[in-house]
């Protein structure tokens, strides 16, 4: 499952990375690395980005990006 | 004392200062977006110099001098927000370019590495970078009280000792810590250690490297930062700034609610730059023209007197005339950006442009594009996906910036003589909305023609919701209005001084100021295109009109003025009225009259769309990278301008709408 697919207020470990280089450099720069809890805290209006908490910080992602992110 | 560098060349100057630092070298503030860089180099230099990280925000890096108070003068550099060495984005590589190989400096002399408390283990990640980079580093550690608010306390001396390079806490709101800072910098610098070799080492940090560094920095983190004992804990029922922020987003992040404060915030600000400017803007050009006046008065034969008035405080006027605006722009962005709200703003926002083929980041490049395209061109630069970035700086002047309202202002009285204001005030809305409509068309239209290689990214971080601090965010718009004045000023002044030469000779010595705009360059340069003006139902006078334009946009109401003979010296309230009477009088050369429902039409249309600005070409030009986008925007534009405006009063016109 990737953290796109997370349920709204989920919270799971990530697993690993995948897809375009510059889009996973720059999520593993914000932290988003093996083994960190990610929890999908609400979407902005029109659905997206996704609101993702991550060690007490909100991070805003598209889909796209989120889709990156395999919990 | 600070100056503002531009990273790419431009306008920008050089002081004393900086020469100076260069036999003592500069040292460099890094960190990441929202890690209280900006605030910190406000303090150090006394300055208040705020160059805004963010949307809008730094965009370039600035070097002051720190203050006095703080011992004998340090060379400081503020440079854009950046989570690593590895830049994604143009303003980062503003960043990396001016710490490793900045072209006065070389490479910084010691760099300052700024985390906040409560992100610690993430911001750690780049002071690793740069200390693997071989610059002597000082962590600044910032945000300590929302640490403490949630009842924990970082152990400085550990952290020290983890990393093996001084700690110091900053606080953001009092400017504590930051003569220990400069004490600390002045110790690392007195020790004398020749500039170490800095190899940029991007490539080093692979995948695995960064992990690996983060778990370390996790665990450096998790020992430096401990619960405060329970008799300095706050009550308990006391919210943390991080809870706070969640329910807050709740709402303002809201599918209904969010919208709607979006919507109303936006309102307020849109019209605070129109109607909270218009008393100052008034008192600016009074204040310009008076003054002009004066100084003609004193010897009005004498060409040089000529020129002090309608050419040199003229072309001031055209260039402070808007400073009110452009400042009321600044402090919204800037509260805005103080409060958090901007990074939700601008996630709000991200996917109805998406759509368009720009994204949440373009929001800030097209909300100044209200005020001014050059900052707004500007501000694009923290846009990531080079396409996105493109399609922003395309359509950023299509945004009706403030020195097109003069001229809808005379042109909608024109339409609504003796009628309501309340008609005129609706058309002018029209007008506003009408520009952003044009522009997603453009958008769309544009990245068609855009190659698929579309890599962007959003990932923004949303920071908590803060208390601006009032003094603070009302030094930062000034001293960004400042140096926006100091970089789009000059090219402005200049084009308007050289459109006075071309209104003005050669007949000089001509008394009738009709006779002599009529025999200037650029009267005859209006008639001889005037067959270009003819199908927009124009003639040479609209032309001479469109061409001063592009000193600046409102300089058409004044040549409007100009080549219709209405005389200076009447009474000033009447001004407008006599101009808007010559306009009904004008007739075109085959006796139909010159201004109609018609062609005013048109010339609305056309001021909507033509890029008619100089300086914005110049800057398109240095911010794309090279000139054949900027030229090929200039074409575009102008041309899609005048066949709309010729459609339109020929369309009319065929309608039986004169």
């Amino acid at each position: 499952m990737t953290l796109a697919e997370l349920p709204l207020q989920a919270e799971s470990p990530i697993t690993g990375l995948e897809g375009d280089p510059i889009v996973v450099a720059r999520l593993r720069e914000l932290g988003f690395i093996r083994g960190e809890l990610v929890r999908l805290a609400g979407r902005a209006p029109f659905g997206e980005p996704l609101l993702v908490e991550i060690r007490g910080a909100t991070v805003a992602l598209r889909k796209r990006e989120a889709q990156c992110v395999r919990v | 004392m600070r100056t503002s560098v531009n990273a790419s060349g431009g306008f920008a100057e050089k002081s004393s200062d900086e020469k100076s630092s260069l036999n003592t070298g500069v040292v460099a503030l890094v960190g990441s977006p929202n890690s209280g860089k900006t605030t910190l180099f406000n303090w150090l230099t006394g300055s208040r110099f705020k160059t805004v990280n963010y949307p809008g925000s730094t965009v370039e890096h600035s070097v002051g001098t720190t203050h006095a108070r703080f011992g004998g003068p340090l060379s400081v550099m503020d440079t854009p927000g950046t989570y690593s060495l590895d830049p994604k984005s143009p303003d980062e590589r503003v960043t990396h370019q001016a710490i490793f190989a900045h072209r006065s400096f070389g490479s910084a002399r010691l760099v300052v590495s700024i985390a906040d408390a409560t992100q610690l283990w993430r911001h750690l990640l780049l002071t690793k970078q740069i200390l693997e980079a071989g610059f002597p580093t000082i962590l600044a550690v910032t945000m300590n009280d929302l640490l403490n608010e949630k009842g924990e306390t970082l152990d400085t001396e550990m952290l020290s000792r983890e990393l093996g390079i001084p700690v110091v806490l900053i606080d953001g709101r009092l400017g504590g810590g930051v003569q220990e800072l400069t004490d600390a910098i002045r110790e690392e610098l007195g020790k004398g250690f020749a500039p170490k070799r800095v190899t940029t080492v991007e490539a080093a940090w692979t995948p695995e490297k960064v992990e690996r560094t983060l778990a370390e920095t996790a665990k450096i983190a998790a020992h430096a930062i401990r619960a405060l004992p329970p008799k300095d804990q706050r009550e308990a029922q006391k919210l943390t700034a991080r809870e706070r922020t969640r329910q807050l987003d709740r709402v303002l992040l809201h599918p209904v609610f969010g919208l709607i404060l979006f919507f109303g915030l936006m309102t307020a600000l849109f019209s605070s730059i129109f109607w909270a400017a218009a008393p100052a803007m008034d008192l600016v050009d009074q204040s310009l023209s008076w003054i002009g006046e004066s100084v003609l008065n004193l010897n009005p034969e004498n060409l040089f007197f000529q020129f002090l008035s309608g050419g040199v405080f003229a072309s001031l006027a055209a260039v402070l005339v808007f400073v009110p605006q452009i400042f009321i722009l600044f402090l919204g962005i800037i509260l805005l950006e103080d409060t958090g709200y901007l990074a939700r703003s601008a996630t709000l926002i991200d996917r109805p442009l998406s759509k368009l083929g720009m994204g949440g980041r373009s929001f800030v490049p097209l909300l100044s594009g209200y005020a001014c395209a050059v900052p707004a061109m500007m501000a694009a630069r923290t846009i990531n996906s080079p396409k996105e970035r493109w399609l922003t700086l395309f359509v950023v002047p299509l945004m009706s910036c403030s020195a097109r309202l003069p001229v809808y202002a005379l042109l909608l009285a024109f339409l609504f003589h003796g009628g309501s204001a309340w008609m005129a005030g609706l058309a002018l809305a029209v007008i506003y909305i009408g520009s952003l409509v044009v522009g997603a068309f453009a958008a769309m239209i544009a990245s068609r023609f855009l190659k698929g290689d579309d890599r962007s990214f959003f990932m923004l971080e949303l920071p908590v919701y803060r208390r601006p601090h009032p003094m603070m965010v009302l030094n930062q718009a000034w001293m960004r209005t400042k140096s926006y004045v100091l970089r789009a000023g000059p090219p402005i002044f200049t084009f308007a001084l050289l459109i006075w030469v071309a209104t003005t000779f050669p007949n000089f010595r001509t008394e009738d100021p009709t006779e002599r705009l009529n025999t200037s360059y650029a009267g005859r340069l209006g008639q001889v295109i005037e067959p270009i003006f003819e199908p927009m139902c124009g003639d040479w006078r609209t032309g001479v009109g469109l061409i001063s334009a592009f000193a600046a946009r409102e300089v058409f109401v004044s040549s409007l003025a100009v080549v219709f003979h209405v005389a200076d010296g009447e009474d000033e309230t009447t001004m407008q009225d006599s101009l808007l009477t010559k306009m009904q009088e004008a007739k075109a050369p085959n006796g139909y009259p010159l201004f109609t429902l018609a062609s005013v039409l048109g010339l609305i249309v056309f001021f909507m769309i033509a890029l008619q600005c100089l300086s914005t070409v110049m800057v398109a030009a240095r911010e794309s990278g090279g000139w054949k986008f900027a030229i090929v925007q200039l074409a575009v534009f102008n041309i899609v301008a005048y066949v709309l405006a010729v459609s339109i009063v020929q369309g009319l016109r065929a309608l039986g709408i004169a």
